[in-house]
């Protein structure tokens, strides 16, 4: 039951994103010339050779590449449920979606899933552009390890978009919330830069997101072609992040769904 | 006995408000077997949307049960939604960006339908509410009462036992709300057997349609009965307006004359003549009698004040003594 639901709400999101067609080709372009701007800003930096990217195998490109990419896909996790929920809002059509036979969790964040899908589209254009153009150097990567880390990175940046859908529930906008993401993912999670260069008191902050471990995991892997067991490490970290998120995630939104569901408040925004 | 269709039992809801709980229902009971049409009608803010909200599973009541089918709408809210269909008041609750016929297999399949039934099916509400031709365009590119039947079509994909309309004739012309009504009454009531809870502001509609009526006021529940028995009890005279073709001289005389008839005046004359009966009960076979023995054509005859107007009118006046 619920999979053809989830099929109808993949295909509606891609109905409605192209729906919109300069914006939808538009995307891709986009995310094709952030590649161009990483391999000057990559040539300008190549020369000076920072210190902290010895962990990594000190190709600049590659590092900056690995970390566009992977930011840009999971910004949109961090994002796209509540905005698709304010969308919904303003169209009206969160109660037409709460009266279906589908669960509410997946009403509210099955939105998001084209988005999703086309974000990891686009992130795998951008790889291979970056490799095909601009030789990033991902000869020795593990991917099945790097696939397994993204997926639990994925799992716990889901607990947090749930928690956003909850917020958009309740106060409606979720600018705070991007705000907020926005800040960890650029600042602090070594997106531009390894977390080893920030202040060392800014440090432990960074490391309390699960994007800094998933990103350092990440360019081990890709870079270095470490296995999943010499990453088992990061591997817990994230595990870890994702089952204290997900459950929290999923509570948030009951309580918020009760929260409006009290108020008469889901058809308002 | 069979479960009704829906129980209500000391229903109340209060909205939090800023300055202090909005009470949109209190203390309601009310019971709607299945198969009944059933009209909820009352002035605006009496309450009948959040009564729908609360049985359709969007609205948490403060306290108090409601059962649909027997299912309690906060405890078994998933098993209450496969059950009912509902029609919003606001009919741009829609995905205007996707054709009416998307719109419509998205929700099927959010219903649990196979993407083949679900095109089947689409494809029949489609043809069954005359939205065939428009099937393919954008829904925003659709007239408020494209939309409207859109929202209709979308309420009976799954073939709920139970149907909710707010408001469903709202901002229709006259032609495609009664075709709507007709749908209603015959298609879905008569013929298939759905239990349907509709509210509307028009009168007519409401005594046309409705095998029983609640009349809401404030939040609560002022009388429940048949749309003519309230009306009966209401009026111990009522008026009636008639329309008959042609000029007729006489005519006002002779039913002046008539039982049960307390007065009669000329309202217009002309083409048509428009008289207006004030009658101590309903009228009766004496009444039809006279008119087709003087051989003229009735173009309308109906309570000019209307019926319920009346109702709510002495209840109100009932409320505040
Ligand atoms: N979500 C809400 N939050 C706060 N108050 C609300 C909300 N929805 C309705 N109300 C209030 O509850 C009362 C009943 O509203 P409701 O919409 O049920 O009335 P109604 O009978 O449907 O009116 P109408 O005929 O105008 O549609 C009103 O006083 C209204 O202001
Ligand atoms: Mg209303």
């Amino acid at each position: 039951m619920s999979k053809y639901a989830l099929l109808a709400l993949v295909r509606r999101g891609f109905l409605h994103a192209a729906s919109y067609r300069l914006n939808f080709f538009g995307n891709y372009l986009g995310a094709a010339l952030v590649v161009v701007f990483f391999s000057v800003l990559a040539d300008f930096y190549g020369q000076a050779r920072p210190a902290g990217l010895a962990l990594f195998g000190g190709d600049t490109f590659t590092f900056l590449l690995i970390g566009g990419v992977t930011a840009r896909f999971f910004n949109v996790g961090f994002k796209q449920y509540a905005r698709e929920l304010e969308h919904e809002l303003a169209a009206g059509t969160v109660e037409p979606l709460l009266v279906t036979a589908t669960p509410a969790p997946l009403a509210l964040l099955g939105p998001a899933l084209w988005a999703l899908i086309e974000g990891l589209l686009i992130a795998a254009l951008q790889l291979a552009l970056g490799v095909w153009l601009f030789r990033a150097d991902l000869s020795r990567a593990d991917w099945p390890a790097a696939l397994a880390l993204g997926v639990l990175a994925l799992l716990a940046v889901t607990g947090w978009g749930l928690l956003s859908a909850a917020f958009v529930l309740v106060f409606k906008r979720a600018d705070p919330l991007s705000w907020l993401a926005d800040v960890t993912l650029y600042m602090f999670a070594g997106v531009y830069f390894p977390v080893a260069a920030l202040p060392a008191g800014l440090q432990p902050l960074a490391w309390a997101l699960p994007l800094s471990h998933a990103l350092e995991a990440l360019r081990l892997a890709l870079m270095q072609g470490r296995s999943l067991m010499e990453l088992a490490r990061y591997a817990w970290i994230l595990a870890g992040f994702a089952l204290a998120l997900l459950p929290l995630g999923v509570l948030g939104l009951e309580a918020a769904l009760r929260h409006a569901r009290r108020r008469g408040s889901l058809g308002h925004y | 006995m069979l479960t009704p269709a829906l129980e209500a039992v000391d229903l109340a809801h209060a909205y939090p408000g800023p300055r202090g709980a909005v009470e949109a229902l209190r203390a309601v009971t009310l019971t709607v077997p299945r198969g009944e049409f059933f009209g909820l009608f009352g002035p605006n803010g009496a309450g009948k949307t959040t009564f729908i909200r609360v049985l359709a599973t969007l609205v948490i009541p403060t306290s108090g049960h409601a059962r649909v089918l027997g299912l309690d709408v906060v405890r078994d809210a998933a098993r209450v939604r496969a059950q009912i269909g509902l029609v919003f008041s606001n009919e741009n609750a829609l995905y205007g960006r996707l054709t009416g016929r998307q719109n419509l297999e998205f929700f099927a399949a959010l219903q649990g339908l196979a993407p083949g039934a679900a095109r089947r099916r689409s494809a029949e509400l489609l043809d069954f509410l005359g939205l065939t031709s428009a099937a393919d365009r954008p829904a925003q590119a659709y007239s408020t009462g494209m939309r409207q039947k859109l929202n209709v079509a979308r309420a009976l994909l799954h073939d709920p036992a139970i149907i909710f309309l707010d408001e469903p004739t709202k901002g229709l012309d006259a032609l495609t709300a009664e075709t709507l009504r007709h749908l209603l009454r015959r298609e879905l009531a008569e013929r298939r057997g759905k239990t349907v809870l509709l509210t509307t502001h028009d009168l007519g509609e409401m005594e046309q349609l409705c095998d029983r009526v609640a009349v809401l006021e404030a939040g609560r529940l002022r009388a429940v009965g048949a749309p003519a028995d309230l009306v009966r009890e209401a009026s111990r005279s009522v008026i009636y307006r008639l329309e008959v073709a042609g000029s007729g001289p006489g005519l006002a005389d002779r039913l002046a004359q008539l039982p049960g008839v307390r007065a009669v005046t000329l309202a217009a004359d002309g083409a048509a003549t428009v008289l207006d009966l004030t009658l101590a009960r309903a009228p009766e076979a004496d009444l039809w009698r006279l008119l087709a023995d003087l051989g003229v054509r009735v173009l309308r005859f109906g309570p000019k004040e209307d019926g319920l107007v009346t109702v709510l009118k002495e209840l109100s006046q009932a409320g505040h003594e």
